[in-house]
């Protein structure tokens, strides 16, 4: 059993997120996008409450439009290759056979670098945008998903219960939703969830090196990057998109411990 | 010269090993059956505390030579231990350290309680080896753990706890990963061991024919208390509890 | 031995051929073009004519694999190229970029190596203690913080308000406190929860009872035996990081401004540099491959086991 305390604390930043991701720019006090050139830079007031950008914007508001991108972005591109990655996985897994060699061979060569100097090459080549920052998340990190659902296929179906539907006459595709797909869902769904936070990372990386989004689009990673001249001047400009940003990290992170631990269990909610 | 009071001991709250005595007379084989979780493995590991994570021992008292080992501390404990007390275990391959060759592992055996050369520590080793029947020693002593067989790493075993002379050898279930050929022979060798060295053996099996043919003394764990204890004669021919009884009768009926 | 060394080599090529001529129809099919990019940086609209003559100069008229086969030719001639931004050469670019990355991945390797084992260390001795758990808990912090927070935290303290350090880049030695710093802290953090991880894992096994009956004492045991055990799995980790900071420590060489092999990766990426995205893809592989191939050797060094397996299938 999972603590109740934590099953709520779950349950609850599920929700917080989702409700931020869609309603948060209504929350918001000010209009993202606005400028106010006779308040540059300005520390936090009543009217800003984290201050204003280089060009007057309200550094508030502009975080709440950033979750949306942040939050959506990180969590598309999970579910891709969370989608393709096991399909591939379990297609390599039970095909077996010369399919399965090249599938693997190409999820160890990928592998075999780490996932951000790949994302910089990729997007480097196919030019910077929050788009193809995506891309290249999804071309790198696809591969994860696949190599654990072969394995978990394998070990599935080696599995006797999974024989003897064989000898009874299920057909594959039956074999495959009705008894493999439930018994590594498991593992899938914990992997994901701590992969949101890693890639919610790497896409602030990209845009913090300008590889991922571009101007106009608001992304906390972009933010921090314009802001970090102003450092000297405007402190909280830096200070609160990081800290924003590290909340986020560290409640999906700890989200997926309590998956793990909870799934660990055999219950979560 | 080992004596146990009233002993108790805990793994994270739950009692595993509960108001046992016994004692253990100098060069005397004390055998302790019992069936896997009755706790004998515990009673014999808490002697010299090496307890897995989460056991300790709550109650009782545990003397040796004079010493009180419960309250010993950390130092005055490793003293004891691999020097006066020594110990065998059940498989020796997992129980050496895999990096170390044998030669090593002798070395470091003696030189922690004495002084000792490289060369000399190889020397008392392979004395030790050809007494115990061990052929090639010195192709021994250059292998690591993995590169022996169970039978002959258990020998390997046996002449490591011997090496600083102890008064007392703990084994917990020396025989039970062999080969049931093997495993006579290593009886023999613990038996020719405590003729040969006078030590006193505290044995743990769960195998009510071994303890037969070693032990002179018997006691029997039943659910983490002694449920039984006496000279061997008596035990298996009077047994007083009826886990005994039913634990004798259960013996293959092989004349040894 | 000598089969398995050419079947190895051979995969070896065949791998850095792929990956060579991948990043070359990649860059060959994305959008946007070298020499428009180039022309436009001197801030007119270059006229139609002088794209297709600077392209022809720059030899991207030519069918995709010629293109890549010259380069390929020029790579066994030890030439990589140009750049086509700057017009240096691309080797002369890594070369003056190798050293500071090297000084920064040499040094944050063995920082973090002589911080992460003695803490992880002490963490398994008195496991579930207060030290312990703030380390648990410092540590997570610090993994769950992207590298250009922790740098810019670093920074705004250090150079901002406490003015050990002046914001623009420092030169020599100094210049790399900093950056080294924030590498540390990230990576070590990182490090002290695996070792503590791979250390406990082995504390736990037989051995180790093993050990301890003999009269050796627990210290001894862990700082000796059981940090030997651990070091397959450990300098298996150190060599993947190692490696990684060799192709560029990409977020901290662009806080501090450090011109290491990430920075030149950065700028060529940003200005569509092919040359240079080449080069720094095949520096990228050989590392890996190189770096990959020690840590292989060192295995059979360590572990009898394996070097003794090695011996009976080979």
């Amino acid at each position: 059993m999972i603590h109740k305390g934590k099953r709520l604390f779950l349950i609850a930043m599920v929700f917080a997120m989702l409700w931020l991701a869609l309603f948060g720019q209504y929350l918001a006090p000010n209009d993202p996008y606005e400028t106010n050139l006779a308040m540059t830079l300005h520390k936090p007031v009543a009217q800003y409450p984290f201050g204003t950008d280089q060009l007057g914007r309200c550094i508030f508001s502009r975080l709440l439009a950033g979750v949306r991108i942040s939050v959506f972005a990180s969590v598309t591109v999970v579910l891709i290759v969370f989608v393709i990655g096991t399909c591939i996985g379990i297609f390599a897994g039970f095909l077996g056979g010369k399919v399965d060699v090249f599938l693997m061979r190409i999820t160890v060569l990928v592998q075999a670098f780490p996932a951000f100097v790949l994302a910089i090459a990729i997007a480097g080549m196919i030019g910077p945008g929050l788009k193809n920052a995506i891309l290249s998340m999804v071309l790198i990190y696809w591969t994860t998903y696949a190599r654990l659902g072969r394995s978990l296929v394998l070990q599935v179906k080696s599995q006797n219960y999974v024989k003897a539907a064989q000898l009874c006459g299920a057909g594959k595709v039956a074999i495959i939703f009705r008894y493999i797909l439930p018994n590594m869902i498991d593992a899938l769904v914990v992997t994901a969830a701590l992969d949101i936070g890693t890639v919610i990372i790497q896409l602030a990386s990209l845009s913090f090196l300008g590889l991922g989004a571009q101007p106009p689009v608001i992304e906390w990673g972009s933010m921090i990057n314009a802001s970090r001249q102003y450092m000297q001047v405007a402190p909280w400009y830096v200070f609160f998109p990081s800290l924003i940003l590290f909340v986020i990290v560290v409640l999906h992170n700890k989200m997926a411990d309590y998956l793990n631990e909870g799934l660990e269990e055999g219950k979560v909610i | 010269m080992l004596k146990i009071h009233n002993l108790e001991v805990c793994y994270d709250k739950h009692i595993t090993v509960q108001n046992v005595n016994l004692s253990v007379q100098a060069g005397e084989i004390v055998g302790i059956v019992g069936e896997s979780g009755s706790g004998k493995s515990t009673l014999v590991r808490s002697v010299v505390d090496i307890l897995p994570k989460g056991g300790c021992v709550t109650n009782g008292c545990i003397h040796f030579c004079g010493k009180e080992l419960t309250t010993l501390k950390d130092k005055q404990m490793n003293a004891v231990r691999g020097k006066d007390i020594a110990m065998i275990f059940q498989h020796p391959q997992l129980t050496m350290e895999p990096l170390m060759t044998i030669d090593q592992a002798f070395y470091e055996c003696i030189h922690v309680h004495r002084k000792c050369e490289r060369r000399e520590a190889r020397e008392i080793g392979k004395s030790l080896m050809t007494d115990l029947g061990l052929e090639k020693p010195d192709r021994i002593l250059n292998s690591y753990p993995f590169e022996l067989s169970g039978g002959m790493a258990q020998r390997v075993a046996v002449a490591l706890a011997l090496v600083n002379g102890p008064k007392l050898v703990l084994a917990d279930e020396p025989t039970s990963a062999l080969d049931v050929t093997v495993q006579r022979k290593m009886i023999d060798l613990l038996l020719r061991v405590r003729d040969k060295t006078g030590c006193a053996l505290l044995l743990v099996s769960h195998n009510f024919g071994v303890i037969a043919k070693m032990a002179d003394r018997v006691g029997v764990m039943y659910r983490g208390k002694l449920v039984e204890w006496g000279l061997k004669e008596e035990v298996l021919y009077r047994p007083q509890h009826g886990y005994t009884d039913r634990l004798i009768r259960a013996i293959p009926k092989i004349q040894w | 031995m000598s089969n398995i060394f050419i079947k190895r080599t051979i995969a070896l090529i065949a791998t850095l051929l792929a990956i060579t001529f991948l990043t070359f129809v990649v860059s060959y099919l994305s959008p946007g073009d070298p020499a428009e990019i180039k022309l436009s940086k001197t801030g007119m609209p270059p006229s139609p004519e002088v794209i297709e003559e600077t392209r022809k100069a720059m030899g991207l008229d030519r069918p995709l694999p010629v293109q890549y086969f010259s380069w390929l030719k020029g790579i066994l001639k030890g030439d990589m190229g140009v750049s086509h931004r700057t017009g240096q050469n691309v080797s002369a670019v890594l070369g003056k970029a190798f050293p500071k990355t090297l000084t920064i991945a040499l040094s944050t390797v063995l920082l973090t190596t002589l911080i992460a084992i003695p803490i992880a260390l002490l963490c398994v001795r008195y496991t579930d203690s207060l030290f312990d758990r703030v380390i648990q808990s410092t540590t997570y912090m610090f993994v769950s913080m992207p590298s250009f927070i922790v740098g810019l935290v670093l920074l705004y303290v250090l150079a901002v308000r406490l003015h050990w350090f002046s914001v623009t880049p420092g030169q020599g030695l100094k210049g790399y406190v900093m950056p080294v710093s924030v590498l540390v802290l990230s990576m070590s953090s990182w490090y002290i929860r695996q070792m503590r991880t791979i250390f406990s894992n082995q504390w736990s096994m037989d051995y180790v009872a093993g050990l301890i009956a003999k009269g050796i004492s627990k210290r001894r045991v862990l700082h000796r035996h059981v940090l030997k055990n651990s070091l397959v799995p450990i300098i298996t980790l150190l060599g993947n990081s190692f490696a990684t900071l060799m192709v560029g420590a990409t977020i901290v060489e662009n806080i501090f401004s450090v011109p290491g092999i990430g920075h030149v990766a950065i700028e060529a990426v940003l200005n569509r540099d092919y040359p240079v995205i080449q080069g720094f893809v095949l520096w990228t592989a050989i590392i890996y491959i190189l770096i990959n191939f020690l840590i292989d050797r060192t295995y059979s060094v360590i572990d009898p086991r394996i070097r003794l397996r090695k011996g009976e299938t080979l």
